[in-house]
């Protein structure tokens, strides 16, 4: 694979997890650490159905981001109760709890993780996949229910008082982030063939977070911008004389400061329609 | 003595001496989150700098030095931290959600600086290793300092709130700033502490553990975990509570070893945290 498809491939990855973020925390203003969980839950599903169960590579997918849609949905079922500081907690245990049972199963590969995952078709199906992924999102946040999100993103008390259950909104929220979060999923354990539990750290879920804030909440040109920017930067460590050893962890840290900054000094982001309050 | 009483003595000790080390950090934890409702995320990085800190220090100068070494340290960095990123996220009024991306944002930079500098190369201060007890049933020195020194850190911390009325003024602010303001507490002031105070103990935290543990630049994410589970767990009860929970969770931890279960323990103490903020808060 070339240069330009091997970062096409994996830009499509981030934006796909970032686009999952600004859902919930860009419109439903939740924010969740879970949403790396959800992305292990597709790969690993993905990855025993088409290595184990005899699965062709789209059945596989579509497994894999129902069940990252149900898991997320079940979790919903404890998490939508809360809002603010115990909805970020609780999704931080939902990475805990997901992450133990990828250390910890046998079945799921343990800490050695799972090898010989197929690619899901090439890099032209992924891109097009992530076409019609983006097209998808942009329809579902030109609806009411987008709308209505955003209310309870301002005032879930005022929500509920309208007669529209808040609950259901923010169930329906995470589940629609988690298949796009599954669908990133996906294309990590397709694009590298291999996963184990460390492919999905909170390195990633910070990723994502910063990829929305740095283009701006609720906005998907901003996002695209987000993802070329937060990708492309760290991309120039490679043409300067930098550690191989090194360059995960100045990587890391450079994503760390301009989510940093941003949150600091720019809280709409580059094109947001709303800013981290 | 029977084996299998043996065991059970042996992993409750051991259980006392983490559940102590929790104690400590959720009782950093929960001073500085009363005062200024930050989930101090980055607490876990501070926790292994400060580890690191000790151990270069404990080889020039000795346990005794190096202990105080770190505990200025960390609570330099500490202040520093929030005079820098969280002070100006207050006066702006940013979200509790803006604190903790702030915060994670300075985790990942923290460790991944501490990383870069130590070659994720894992370290311990390699203290001299001395054993009480015999047979099956062993208490090491370090046990025992931990179990020490965390007794008199909680018994000093809560003599000093009581003398000074600090503890209240930490409670009346994270209750109502506006109106704790209005009554002439001066919330800044009460954050300098919290932060201070919160971070002299991640410092004997950590340097406790470096004692006789190799500390990784990872390591305090596990670590800040019970401690986070602690304060939640304990809602609005006092600083006793608090660190009652942090050593049941140790004993507990410690004791599901004995079950096979000991690598699930992050997962179940979530799992019941996340139980417990839904269903079940209020009583």
């Amino acid at each position: 694979m070339g240069y330009i498809s091997v970062f096409g491939v994996y830009f499509c990855q981030v934006l796909l997890l970032a686009l999952g973020v600004n859902s919930l925390f860009g419109f439903g203003g939740l924010l969740s650490l879970a949403l790396v969980a959800w992305q292990a839950v597709a790969a690993y599903t993905y990855a025993i159905a088409s290595t184990r169960l005899g699965c062709g590579p789209l059945s596989a997918a579509c497994i894999a981001i129902a069940a990252a849609v149900m898991a997320a949905t079940l979790s919903a079922l404890v998490s939508c109760r809360l809002s603010d500081d115990d909805f970020a907690v609780s999704t931080l245990g939902i990475y805990v709890i997901v992450s133990s049972a990828c250390r910890n199963i046998a079945f799921l590969g343990g800490t050695l993780g799972i090898s010989g995952i197929p690619s899901v078709g090439g890099d032209a199906v992924i891109f097009i996949v992530t076409a019609v992924a983006c097209v998808i999102w942009l329809y579902i946040h030109q609806t009411p229910w987008s709308r209505w999100l955003i209310a309870v993103r301002d005032d879930e008390r005022r929500v509920s008082f309208l007669g529209v259950s808040d609950r259901s909104l923010k169930a329906s929220a995470i589940a629609i982030s988690a298949a796009f979060a599954g669908l990133s999923g996906v294309i990590v354990a397709s694009s590298v063939s291999y996963i184990d539990p460390g492919t999905f750290s909170l390195a990633v879920s910070l990723e994502g977070l910063a990829v929305v804030i740095v283009g701006g909440l609720g906005s998907f040109s901003g996002t695209v911008a987000g993802a070329l920017i937060l990708l492309g930067v760290p991309e120039v460590l490679r043409w300067i004389n930098v550690p191989v050893e090194s360059q995960a962890n100045i990587r890391q840290i450079l994503v760390g400061l301009v989510l940093l900054m941003f949150v600091a000094l720019r809280p709409n982001g580059l094109l947001g329609r709303f800013r981290v309050e | 003595m029977p084996a299998q009483f043996a065991v059970a003595l042996q992993l409750l000790i051991n259980g006392v001496a983490a559940g102590c080390l929790y104690a400590m950090m959720a009782l950093g934890f929960a001073i500085i989150y009363r005062a200024t409702k930050i989930l101090l995320i980055s607490y876990g990085a501070l926790f292994a700098i400060g580890g690191y800190v000790y151990v270069v220090a404990s080889l020039r100068l000795g346990l005794g030095i190096a202990l105080g070494a770190t505990i200025i340290a960390s609570t330099t960095l500490g202040l520093v931290l929030f005079r820098i990123i969280h002070r100006p996220l207050q006066v702006r009024r940013t979200s509790s959600a803006g604190h903790m991306l702030a915060a994670l944002a300075t985790y990942s930079i923290l460790v991944n600086l501490l990383s870069i500098a130590t070659k994720s190369r894992p370290v311990t201060s390699a203290a001299r290793a001395l054993v009480f007890g015999h047979g099956i049933v062993r208490l090491t020195a370090t046990q025992g300092t931990s179990v020490i020194i965390s007794i008199v850190a909680f018994t000093f911390v809560n003599r000093f709130f009581r003398r000074t009325d600090l503890w209240l003024e930490i409670r009346a602010v994270h209750d109502d700033p506006e109106l704790a303001g209005a009554s002439g507490i001066d919330a800044l002031s009460i954050s300098n502490y919290a932060f201070a105070l919160g971070c002299a103990l991640v410092g004997v935290a950590s340097a406790i553990f470096a004692l006789d543990s190799q500390i990784d630049p990872n390591q305090g994410f596990t670590v800040v975990l019970p401690a986070i589970v602690a304060v939640l767990l304990a809602a609005k009860r006092d600083l006793e509570s608090i660190g009652l929970l942090a050593v049941a969770i140790g004993i507990v931890s410690s004791l599901a070893e004995w079950l096979n279960v000991g690598a699930w323990t992050s997962a179940l103490w979530f799992g019941a945290l996340v139980a417990i903020l839904a269903f079940g808060r209020r009583s």
